[in-house]
């Protein structure tokens, strides 16, 4: 750069810098360009139509905004970071940005089993579940026709014998259907399906199983297919009245009405404090996700049955990955001084051995490792003529996952000490042999501060990781051994098993209460890495 | 790692007289210990996976009684009694288990995440280190904390968008592998942007102001020079997603639950996990699933330890 | 070949930084001129406008008959050489000089036979297949001259392209560049910040300072009539010494009282600066170059009435002159321009001392005696004497 460029310039300048007049590119290369933008338009706007077709509201805005800009930007002659940009921004937003904030979001909601799809969902799926075949009721024959993609239901009125064809809207009467014997099997303008065409296709079969036609709407009975050639009339427990967003059951006359601070239709007798257990009865269920507020938090650090569990998983993260952090260091800068001398032979086959386990995948090594820990069968235990339950004994077991990592990830920091070591002009070394210094001494005062200085963006980087090294967990040991339910945690869970067993783990997803566990990581990363930055910054100027 | 015995050392070496035994182990000795130590430490799991994968017998007890303790263990462990590739053939004979769609799958997804989040970074770090535009300090800061917020732990949301994603467009949604690499798209640019940056900043601008002067148009001064110039950091972060994905698992068994068609990381706990202890078929599952990734490192590992300290210093 | 001109021409950058102001220059075609001035003046910024580097805020740049401000730097058919040569370091030499050529698809034949005559003028010969990082920084510099000269442009356009060198390579550079471009003869604008170099290689020199252009003209017309302090004292080494005198009527003549000495103005001098006059009763800034003085001693013809007074601070012999540093009783001018230069050059001659003393320095004939620590008696060649009005600057005349 030009000394007479003022520092900073053009933080704020828009397209028009230097740079954004070159020139651009031959015809074959603008040939190119618009057959790679018609193929990237076709194929967006297939995905808008599928999109609206769904009522994914968010997926056509995004898309619509994706494919308008992508246009605009290649197409008009400046603004050339945006073109530089757009690709991966694209992805970086719908991939990234997005699940983040979503995390975000759901961290502040009930959002987990019972509480996964919109209320609107949520009441179609009371009513359905709730649904139990009308006692004594006639049953029907019924045979799935489809128009287009939609599929109806053909149906044989047991009590006239007529035709009718059922939508979810109501009937019509179907008086052109044709007959097998006294049973409507066809109709002209749609397709009969056969068992084999509804199990060939997943969406015709959901279709057809997802079909309630309504038949004595005074009753609430609806017909339902039971099989692909029979019905039968159901009725729900529950009764729906729009006006009042209520449902009454219809045998006990109970009221449920939506419940938003809990997401759920519920009795006015309904306690928000007192367990599910507690309130049998007072509530239907799936309820619809609702926000709320900080409770997943102040649970997770007030809530002394969560915190007992919490508490000691994220103690154990940070030992964990601080542990890490300085024994692959540890040991990789031990071999890297080692190896440093020039006369020692074998050099070459010495290296490539030891920066092997860098270069095998994560799961193959913790597995072999798994294996050999093992307390029955494990060739440790075999060659020790031991039984220790090395993964089976909590305290073992951290000393175990720790042992495990430290081979998985010394060979990394062999080959950055070794680099950096390198890159330590040789005559500060010589110059604190004039000095004086010992060895020792010249190592401690001169050769490690200045690795350290290189070094340790890469072991903040490696505490990041480490703290949330989910692979090694969940193949070495599962977060186990467990001391009570896996929900309250084991003896090697990290922060992050945990919240994943939490979210997938068991028969009741937490996914809101994962989320703020994921935030508190988040937090607790960030922290961590802004503070180690500025001491690294720190670093720096010694060196200076 | 072979840079470090460069050749005028050797000839320095048979220059020097003979050094007395007892000089050599207080000198040299000792190093070669510790060495020794560490490398029978970095092998010893290796040569027993390969001593399990060779083993016809599927399970290693029967071969080797516990009675067996100390280093007649450790041989019969280590050593196959009959060499056999009984354990090879048997993973890809498994329709349950199927480990070659596994193995490409896992290889494809490597591979087209590695290849297309580089270019994709690179760009967008070629836009951050060498134009001006309105939010480029704020962007900067974006990705930096991007980085502390690794897709696992949003992958509640990933679950979420991927089941409505699948509902929609089941070409990418929840298990497929499309859409598997779409998320590890995502994923890895933030990271990614910024370490290449940092390696681009390197770069003099002259260099491209004198391209531009010599005729050269933006697309040229990227990918013939300043991608030329940055072929280091390239294969670093070429290595780095390589590995992170070949490795990946919270997000691939979220996505790809299913084992008949699922990725190496998730496929081959299966093996050994429940009432399945197959250790010869994972041993010889986990051999081969070795192969990509040591035949990657083999290539990049001339860059990795400038790209891996230069990048990281300067960001 | 073509004419370069700066009509109005102003750079703001977008921070607000006003690096350009006004500036009008026109480069006659196959002119040789050197953009001279202190670190942020401007200068770097004014070449960089030419090649395309950096958008024209206001006013218009025209190369040969094209108004060139919206033009892509390859349009404008120019070429640059760098401070830092901006070589590829993945290219051979030959590659690096044929790299232009080929973007323009020029022909094999056309490029080999452009290289070859390239390599010829700058002896590369030799070094044609090596990449630049096996070069010393002497032929760096020829690579970078000769991946401007292969394109035969209408305009060359140099960044200190001597600043990265050693001070022996860089004189022998300096006469090199000079040579090559005045045998092409193609129009050239040279930016440095070294005015020995802006003194040496140019036909023509601008001076420049925060942005605004001081002075153009021959290199000696510059540094023999200064337009003002900045000018007179950033031209030369040593820079110009200065001191606050004050004017008043002797006779029919002025005199200029300097320290504890009266100088009397010869009449040729107020002919030509008839503006002194109204100065009488008021201070000026008196600037004197260290060549026009001499030891009194070896001048005994020399009147009274154009010598001074000093003690001499140190003696430099450099055989063919003496530099003698010494301290004078007098006023210093301070102005921004002499704080500016002070800083530029780091000398300390320039530091105004004690209050009521300001540090001179003149080259003695080396026949003088002076010895560290002895009062002086300098000769002051008063025909030679610089005026400039202290407060704004600017240099006296008509």
């Amino acid at each position: 750069m030009s000394t007479t460029n003022p520092p900073d310039v053009g933080e704020q300048s828009t397209g028009k810098s230097p740079l954004g007049r070159m020139p651009s590119g031959s015809v074959n290369a603008w040939i190119g360009k618009l057959v790679l933008l018609g193929i990237i338009d076709v194929l967006g706007l297939w995905a808008v139509l599928k999109a609206y077709g769904a009522s994914w509201w968010l997926a056509v805005g995004f898309l619509t905004i994706v494919l308008v800009i992508a246009n605009i930007t290649y197409f008009r002659k400046g603004g050339l970071p945006l073109k530089y940009m757009l690709p991966g921004l694209v992805f970086l937003v719908a991939f990234q940005l997005y699940p983040a904030g979503y995390t975000f979001y759901a961290s502040f909601t009930n959002l987990g089993t019972g509480h996964l799809i919109s209320q609107e969902e949520a009441r179609a799926s009371i009513l359905v579940q709730n649904e139990k075949p009308v006692a004594d009721a006639p049953s029907f024959d019924v045979r799935p026709i489809v128009k287009g993609n939609e599929v109806s239901m053909l149906i044989t009125d047991p009590e006239t014998g007529t035709a009718l064809i059922g939508t979810s809207e109501g009937t019509t009467p179907a008086p052109d259907a044709e007959f097998t014997g006294a049973t409507a099997t066809a109709v002209p303008g749609y397709d009969t399906l056969n068992l084999g065409q509804l199990t060939g296709d997943p969406q015709l079969d959901q279709q057809w199983r997802d079909l309630a036609v309504p038949w004595d709407v005074e009753q609430g009975y609806n017909l339902r297919q039971s099989s692909p050639t029979r019905g039968e009339l159901r009725q729900s427990d529950f009764a729906y009245d729009p006006e009042t967003d209520t449902f009454r059951d219809t045998a006990t006359g109970a009221v449920f009405f939506a419940n938003g601070s809990v997401g759920l239709y519920t009795t006015d007798t309904f306690d928000p404090d007192s367990t599910n257990r507690q309130n049998e009865g007072q509530f239907l269920t799936p309820g619809w996700p609702v926000g709320v507020g900080l409770d997943n938090y102040t649970t997770v650090l007030t809530d002394p049955g969560v915190r007992s569990n919490f508490m000691p998983i994220l103690i154990w993260s940070f030992v964990f990955a601080i542990g890490t952090v300085l024994m692959q260091f540890g040991f990789g800068l031990l071999l890297a001084l080692v190896m440093q001398d020039k006369r020692m032979k074998g050099q070459r086959f010495y290296r490539l051995a030891l920066v092997l386990p860098y270069a095998l995948p994560i799961f193959m090594t913790a597995l072999v490792w798994k294996g050999m820990l093992n307390r029955d069968f494990g060739i440790i235990n075999q060659i020790l003529g031991a039984n220790i339950d090395w993964l089976g004994d909590g305290t073992l077991a951290k000393f175990s996952v720790l042992l495990v990592n430290l081979w998985i990830g010394y060979a990394y920091m062999l080959l950055v000490v070794t680099g950096a070591l390198t890159a330590i002009p040789q005559d500060l070394k010589e110059a604190a042999f004039v000095d004086g210094a010992s060895a020792f001494r010249a190592f401690r005062t001169i050769v490690l501060p200045l690795l350290m200085v290189s070094v340790s963006p890469l072991l903040i980087a490696s505490f990041s990781f480490n703290f949330n090294n989910f692979t090694l967990i969940q193949l070495l040991t599962n977060g186990g051994p467990f001391a009570g339910s896996p929900i309250q945690g084991g003896q090697t869970d990290l922060l992050i098993t945990y919240t994943y067993r939490l979210a997938f783990g068991t028969n009741e997803q937490l996914l809101g209460f994962a989320s703020a566990i994921s935030m508190i990581i988040f937090i607790i990363v960030a922290g961590v890495s802004a503070y180690s930055f500025r001491l690294t910054k720190r670093l720096e100027e010694i060196k200076q | 790692m072979s840079t470090q015995t460069p050749t005028q050392d050797k000839t320095k070496l048979r220059a020097a007289p003979r050094m007395s035994f007892g000089r050599w182990i207080t000198q040299l000795g000792w190093r070669h210990a510790i060495t020794i130590a560490a490398v029978m430490f970095a092998l010893f799991p290796i040569t027993y996976i390969i001593g399990v994968a060779l083993n016809p017998v599927g399970s290693l007890s029967s071969a080797c009684p516990p009675s067996k303790t100390g280093i007649s263990a450790l041989s019969c462990l280590v050593i196959p009694q009959t060499v056999s590739f009984e354990n090879f053939s048997a993973i890809f004979n498994d329709p349950r288990l199927p480990y070659g769609t596994w193995f490409v799958n896992s290889l494809t997804v490597a591979l087209v995440a590695a290849i297309f989040s580089t270019l994709m970074s690179a760009s967008a770090a070629f836009a951050f280190s060498r134009l001006r535009f309105k939010g480029r300090r704020p962007g900067l800061l974006s990705l930096v904390l991007l980085q502390m917020f690794p897709q696992i732990l949003a992958i509640t949301a990933i679950f979420i968008l991927m089941t409505k994603i699948s509902e929609v467009f089941p070409q990418f949604g929840s298990g497929t592998v499309t859409g598997l690499i779409l998320i590890y798209l995502g994923g890895s640019l933030g990271v990614n942007t910024y370490l290449i940056k940092g390696f681009f900043d390197t770069v003099p601008i002259e260099i491209d102001e004198s391209a531009k002067i010599d005729g050269a148009s933006h697309v040229r001064i990227f990918f013939g020079l300043v991608l030329r110039l940055s072929a280091p950091v390239m294969v670093v972060v070429f290595f780095v997603t390589f590995t992170f994905v070949f490795n990946e698992l919270a997000i691939a068994q979220t996505l790809l639950p299913n084992t008949t068609d699922t990725t190496l990381a998730v496929g081959m706990q299966t093996y050994v996990s429940g009432n399945l202890q197959e250790w010869g078929k994972f041993a010889a599952g986990a051999l081969l699933a070795a192969i990509p990734m040591i035949t990657v490192f083999a290539f990049t590992q001339r860059y990795l330890v400038t790209g891996l300290t230069s990048g990281a210093v300067k960001g | 070949m073509a004419n370069v001109a700066f009509e109005h021409v102003e750079k703001v950058y977008p921070n607000g930084f006003h690096a350009v102001q006004d500036l009008n220059l026109e480069i006659e075609d196959g002119e040789f001129l050197v953009l001279v001035g202190p670190s942020g003046c401007g200068k770097s910024t004014a070449l960089r406008m030419i090649a395309g580097l950096e958008d024209v805020s206001d006013g218009k740049l025209i190369i040969g008959d094209r108004v060139v401000n919206d033009l892509s730097p390859q349009d404008r058919d120019i070429a640059m050489v760098f401070q830092s040569y901006a070589l590829y370091p993945h290219l051979s030499v030959a590659d690096n000089i044929a790299y232009g050529l080929k973007i323009r698809k020029m022909s094999k034949d056309e490029i080999a036979q452009r290289i070859q005559r390239a390599a010829d003028m700058l002896e590369l010969g030799p070094f044609l297949d090596r990449k630049p990082a096996m070069l010393s920084g002497g032929q760096r510099q020829r690579v970078a001259m000769g991946r401007a000269i292969v394109r035969d442009p209408a305009v060359f356009l140099m960044d200190e392209p001597l600043s990265n060198l050693d001070a022996k390579l860089r004189v022998q550079m300096r006469a090199e560049i000079s040579s090559v471009v005045h045998d092409l003869g193609t129009t050239t604008v040279y930016v440095t910040h070294d005015q020995v170099e802006a003194m040496t290689m140019g036909d023509r020199m601008a001076v420049m300072k925060a942005g605004l252009l001081q002075q153009a003209g021959p290199p000696q017309e510059v540094y023999d009539h200064p337009n003002n302090i900045f000018v007179a004292q950033f031209v030369g080494s040593p820079p110009m010494n200065m001191v606050k005198g004050r004017l008043s009527q002797s006779g029919d003549g002025l005199s200029v009282h300097v320290g504890d000495k009266d100088l009397v103005i010869p009449a040729s001098v107020l002919d030509e600066r008839a503006g002194l006059r109204k100065y009488i009763g008021r201070d000026v800034a008196v600037g004197v170059r260290s060549e026009d003085m001499e030891d009194a001693s070896l001048t005994p013809d020399a009147s009274q009435d154009r010598r001074l007074n000093g003690t001499v601070t140190l003696v430099e012999a450099l055989g063919s002159e003496i530099v003698v540093h010494f301290s004078l009783k007098g006023d210093a001018v301070v102005t921004e321009d002499t704080k500016l230069v002070a800083q530029e050059t780091g000398d300390e001659a320039l530091d105004t001392g004690p209050a009521g003393e300001v540090r001179w320095v003149a080259s003695f004939s080396p026949r003088s005696r002076v010895r560290r620590e002895d009062r002086v008696e300098i000769t002051v060649d008063m025909e030679r004497v610089h005026w400039f009005d202290p407060d704004s600057g600017e240099a006296i005349r008509g």
